[in-house]
């Protein structure tokens, strides 16, 4: 095994960390009963709901979907896919139900059908309704909602087509790493260009916050062939919906280093879903994944520590707890074991592939579990783990 | 020690592993020879590209995995061989073949590659595709020799460019860090580049048959491709056209 890698601990004062939330698809949620029991032991910050209305139960469907929202109290960030001819009906049946359930969603992006399509810079565009003229038709509607600009699909598309940035109320667009590849290296590379990714963004709309909304290792849609690539098999292969590794460690440590690098850098950020196309359940057991972001989610509004991996083959975040310690979370990002160097007296959490999966119902939580330790840590492939580091660590820590 | 099943579904979701990658060294130079592309290939440790490999691609920019018939390193001394080579089969039997050759020593990388089309072959893209790294790579300045013998300097770009960066490259060159100078030439199609960090991919990639031509296009029976990449690593004579 290499020698063991150093992470740094030290205070960022001005730094939280963002709010973390789960999607849903209204299309794909097996029933309320599903989601309400997920939202309790999950705990999302906000829930990225993606409804389309040119589907004839979208509505009741989204009602639906709703309810258990509405009694968790989690807020609502509704993205909505709009018919290209004539959008305004859709839209004001929308608010109709929408205040009919007496949920205000905490905003709303609007994407006209034809631009979940992908075009290239010079190339011909849609001559229907844009996405500008769309929230123009939507301010009338909702003239005190925040309306946002950019898309439900990824980075590309919003750098191909930008929003006015005096416009909109948050900029927003999603990531998948297997637009292109979909080897076990490549998606753990992906991380790397998340940070270019984050400030160009920002660069678009530096005004408005910017979120990041429904990311996973799969891909939800095809922007630039039409459909996925069929994978009943559940292999890695690109632009799927069905990605193997979401089941795994791998999917859990991929969103622990995702949220690394957007610590400081989004103001919001979404992985994964309730139910398919991202699902962190099947319908017996809990995916590594769930406990991760149920961990992550808990992090929200904490001072965020920098944790600095001497290199790039772990992934590494915490907050300042109450009592003073870190609370940081560390995962493997490749398929050897690596030891971590923490120091010689802390506790420490690892969920690897020698745990078995959680019960869906279970309340074993194997992240909760920290044990003191003097060693350095060892982390299989793709494990994680949840490290408390004494005050004494931290630099710039209050003595 | 081999993973078993439990634990590779723990891991992955799926009881398939990957082909490991195979760490190589040629002196001063290191790489990872991965399913028959190179990864990874640093200088000192510093990386120079992220990746070297064939793509062939389907009349509906799918990926062909080919039937592999040869992947092997075939030697490693004086200099480093490898040879990858494969068929892409329809359902009338073998369409294409492709073989990919690849010499390395320290400071020089030579990767030909040549199809031959059994049949009629429909592809958005058939060629050599080279990744650059984003580390020593993004903010630097690079000098493009277009196929009409015209010189541009450019910058790779902070921020993510939403169009490609260069077009029509016949030669690129940049310089890594002041002590290292790197030339990519390119033959046998036209080239050019995309900013993949659009897609949240860790590179800028450069491939053959520019994105603006039309696609699909066709390989006759019997057409013969054939495409080369060189990489010329230089030490210490970069101080002046580094910026």
């Amino acid at each position: 095994m290499p020698d063991a890698v150093h992470v740094s601990f030290r205070r960022t004062d001005g730094i939280r960390l963002p709010p973390l939330g789960v999607g849903l698809w209204v299309d794909r949620l097996a029933s309320a009963e599903v989601l309400a029991r997920q939202l309790e032991r999950l705990g999302p910050n906000h829930v990225d709901i993606l409804v389309d209305l040119r589907q004839s139960d979208g509505l009741n469907r989204l009602e639906t979907a709703l309810v258990p929202c509405g009694h968790q109290q989690v807020a609502i960030w509704l993205y909505v896919i709009t018919p290209d001819e004539q959008p305004g009906p859709a839209l004001k049946q929308l608010a109709y139900r929408l205040n009919g359930t007496g949920i205000q969603p905490a905003g709303l992006l609007l994407t006209p059908a034809a631009y979940l399509a992908s075009y290239q810079p010079n190339g011909d565009w849609p001559t229907t309704v844009s996405p500008d003229a769309l929230r123009a038709l939507g301010r009338e509607i909702w003239p005190t909602m925040r309306l946002g600009g950019g898309f439900p699909t990824y980075f590309t598309e919003l750098n191909r087509c930008r929003p006015n940035p005096a416009a909109i109320d948050f900029l927003t667009h999603a990531t998948s790493p297997v637009v292109h590849a979909a080897d076990d290296v490549s998606v753990m590379e992906s991380l790397e260009s998340l940070s270019h990714v984050f400030a160009s963004a920002r660069a678009l709309a530096p005004n408005v916050p910017y979120r990041v909304t429904t990311s996973a290792i799969g891909a939800w849609t095809n922007p630039y062939g039409g459909t996925l690539t069929p994978n009943t098999a559940g292999e890695r292969v690109t632009l799927s919906d069905n990605d193997p590794r979401q089941r795994g460690l791998f999917a859990a440590a991929w969103s622990l280093g995702y949220m690394a690098r957007a610590i400081g850098r989004v103001d919001s950020l979404t992985l994964s879903s309730i139910d398919r196309p991202f699902p962190i359940t099947d319908t017996e057991q809990r995916y590594p994944l769930f406990d991760v972001l149920r961990g992550l989610a808990a992090g929200a509004g904490h001072e965020a520590l920098a944790c600095v991996p001497e290199d790039d083959t772990i992934a590494a975040l915490g907050w300042l707890a109450t009592d003073g310690s870190g609370d940081v979370w560390l995962a493997n990002l490749t398929a050897q074991a690596r030891d971590i160097d923490i120091g010689d007296a802390y506790r420490a959490a690892v969920f690897d592939d020698g745990i078995e999966p959680d019960d869906i119902a279970s309340d074993e939580w194997p992240l909760d579990r920290l044990e003191p330790r003097s060693e350095p840590l060892t982390l299989a492939p793709y494990a994680v783990a949840r490290v408390a580091v004494p005050p004494a660590m931290i630099d710039g820590h209050s003595t | 020690m081999t993973a078993t099943d439990p634990t590779l579904i723990r891991r992955y979701g799926t009881a398939t592993p990957e082909v490991a990658p195979q760490p190589l060294t040629v002196g001063r130079t290191t790489l990872s020879w991965h399913g028959g592309a190179i990864r990874r290939l640093t200088f000192d440790g510093i990386e120079i590209l992220r990746g070297i490999s064939m793509v062939i691609r389907d009349a509906h920019w799918g990926t062909h995995r080919p039937i592999i018939r040869a992947s092997e390193i075939v030697r490693t001394s004086p200099t480093l061989e490898l040879r990858h080579e494969g068929d892409i089969a329809d359902t009338h039997g073998d369409a294409l073949h492709a073989a990919l050759h690849i010499s390395l020593s320290e400071t020089y990388l030579d990767a030909r590659l040549r199809l031959i089309a059994a049949r009629p072959f429909e592809t958005c893209r058939s060629g050599l595709v080279v990744l650059l790294p984003l580390a020593h790579v993004v903010g630097q300045r690079a000098v493009v020799t277009h196929d009409d013998g015209r010189e541009e300097t450019g910058r790779f770009a902070e921020r993510i460019s939403p169009s490609q960066p260069f077009f029509s490259i016949r030669r690129l060159r940049l310089a890594p860090t002041p002590k290292l100078a790197m030339t990519l030439d390119f033959h046998g199609d036209v080239f050019e580049m995309e900013d993949q960090r659009n897609w949240s991919d860790a590179s800028f990639k450069i491939y053959n048959r520019p994105l603006a031509w039309p696609a699909p296009y066709r390989l006759d029976a019997g057409e013969c491709v054939e495409q080369r990449i060189t990489l010329t690593l230089e030490t210490n004579k970069a101080e002046a056209s580094h910026a």
